[in-house]
């Protein structure tokens, strides 16, 4: 469940971007993590006890908020914008390659 | 004389910028790596271009220092050779190992100047690893550079002026601030005055800010001690257990800021040979920012925790000593200000002594009344029972031992959020110093790096 609330800057283009195949709504200028954050409510799920994550430092220093792309390639969900008709997974595993 | 292009800037916060400025000054062309997508570091930075918040509403008190920073730095355009977005994973004897939009690259320098910044000393609670708790700059962050707080309520837990500073921050922006656990009891901060007297104007608004958040109703404690963090159903965070004399209580909450001071990026230092300061874990350096290791320079957050106005004059300093190295002709006015820069840093450094004793880290009997489930990497998921394990019936007390045996600072974080806590276990566990502790040894790469295999 979404724990992440906005308090301003609500007057932003609406941006479309795919979170595990299904459509996500986000505003331009948040990160990938805001978007999961505001969605899902959580990044990944932990590789140990699988336990869901929601990212740590928002600074891209603890590396707990890892996507990925469609290509494969890794991303820090904290510091990386959204973009529209991105496609990420949450899981590097659910890719289709 | 060296070229122009072999004298590198690591960061671009507060000392990165201001090194920046101060050899562009002197004619020089550096090359400014940054991490992040755009210079101010994390105290200044920036929000995306579509943002449209003022600087006072971002950056409060602070504003017109962040906008001169970022003005100042943009102006420089093509006199510099900034690189965003680009991180150094690696440096070894005079070559900086790049990771950045372009692909890999190895840089060669002749002089070099690392403004590394910190991260958040964090210290665990039983429970922590839960989603939606974060560490306080992270919360601060979703503040300035999202508009964005990350549960209503949030809760605040720590010691420190930015304990204070984000719950304000948060209160001032609107999100619902469950409460404030300050770790360090009030009389500490009554022995700190005469320190913090040195610097009254940032005292007095640290006061103000306790004061304000008193004044709103938002519960305080001092002295707090933290024992677990609840979940919902969900294992998200659901509230904040805390004991006051023989009770423990709870508070309901959706998310927690923990944070106790910053602790210094120093890897890129460590692998490049800079000393450390004789018990103390700080990298050594002259009074100007000169390490002993030949052309390279230290200043900022990342060689000591000062905040972001000494972060400056470190800066300057550190550009300065480069000048004076390089005999670079410089201006009666660089001298002067280089002197007065000298005496504010000095100033700068007692009041910092008055926040380390107004707000030290969890003391030991917060380690002794720790839970043994309680996990103490997070990336890892390394438990207290496990480091205990390795600490007492093996006999190891060096965390870089513990490391080895346990995986605890192994992970992806690289010990930047547990290394603390190993040190202050370790000590806790053999009633030695916390100085006296080894620290974490840098490895490179210092950040994870993708291999992707290409078709060609």
């Amino acid at each position: 469940m979404p724990r992440a609330k906005r308090l301003s800057e609500l007057d932003r283009e609406v941006v479309s971007l795919h979170v595990d195949g299904t459509l996500v709504k986000a505003l331009a200028g948040d990160t990938i993590l805001t978007a999961l954050l505001l969605n899902t409510g959580q990044t990944g799920t932990d590789a140990f006890n699988h336990t869901i994550q929601a990212g740590f430092c928002l600074m891209g220093a603890c590396q707990s908020c890892w996507v990925w792309t469609t290509e494969g390639e890794r991303l820090r969900a904290c510091d990386a914008q959204v973009q529209e008709g991105l496609q990420i997974f949450t899981e590097g595993e659910k890719l289709r390659w | 004389m060296v070229s122009d292009e072999k004298i590198v800037i690591v960061g671009a916060g507060p000392s990165g910028m201001e090194a920046a400025l101060t050899l562009v000054k002197s004619g020089l062309r550096p090359i400014v790596i940054d991490a992040g997508a755009r210079s101010g570091g994390q105290i200044y930075r920036r929000p995306p271009d579509s943002h449209r918040r003022s600087y006072t509403e971002i950056y409060g008190a602070d504003a017109a220092k962040a906008r001169h920073l970022h003005v100042a730095f943009d102006a420089l355009g093509k006199t510099i050779d900034y690189r965003p977005n680009t991180r150094v994973w690696a440096a070894h004897e005079g070559a900086l190992f790049l990771d950045g939009p372009s692909g890999r690259e190895t840089l060669v320098y002749e002089k070099l100047i690392l403004c590394t910044g910190a991260t958040d000393r964090v210290f665990p609670i039983l429970g922590w690893e839960a989603p939606g708790c974060y560490s306080l700059a992270g919360a601060q962050i979703a503040l300035k550079s999202q508009a964005l707080a990350l549960g209503g309520p949030i809760g605040f837990v720590g010691a420190g002026p930015l304990l204070w500073l984000v719950a304000w921050q948060h209160l001032r922006a609107g999100a619902q601030v469950a409460g404030v656990w300050c770790t360090a009891p009030l009389k500490n901060l009554a022995f700190a005055l005469p320190w913090l007297a040195l610097r009254p104007r940032l005292a007095l608004r640290g006061a103000r800010q306790i004061v304000a958040l008193w004044r709103a109703g938002v519960p305080i404690q001092f002295g707090a001690r933290p024992r677990a963090v609840s979940v919902d159903g969900d294992g998200q965070v659901a509230g904040l257990q805390y004991s006051h004399g023989q009770e423990t209580s709870e508070k309901k909450l959706q998310a927690l800021a923990l944070g106790w001071h910053l602790r210094s990026e120093t890897q890129l230092s460590h692998l490049l040979g800079v000393p450390s300061v004789p018990r103390q874990h700080r990298p050594m350096i002259d009074g100007t920012g000169r390490s002993p290791v030949n052309g390279i320079y230290l200043a900022g957050d990342g060689v000591e925790i000062l905040g972001a106005d000494a972060a400056r004059t470190g800066g300057r300093m550190a550009a300065t000593a480069l000048l004076n190295d390089l005999s670079r002709p410089q201006t009666m006015l660089t001298k002067l200000k280089s002197v007065l820069d000298r005496i504010k840093h000095v100033r700068m450094r007692a009041f910092a002594k008055g926040l380390t004793r107004a707000f030290p880290p969890p003391d030991s009997e917060h380690y002794r009344t720790l839970p043994e489930a309680t996990v103490l990497c997070r990336c890892e998921n390394v438990s207290l029972s496990a480091v205990r394990v390795a600490s007492e019936n093996w006999k190891c007390q060096d965390i870089n031992r513990i490391k080895a045996l346990t995986r605890a600072g192994m992970g992806r974080c690289q010990g930047r959020y547990c290394g603390a806590t190993l040190t202050a276990i370790v000590a806790s566990e053999t009633g030695r110093a916390r100085s006296t502790i080894p620290e974490h040894r840098a490895q490179a790469p210092i950040y994870p790096l993708t291999i992707v295999a290409k078709d060609r």
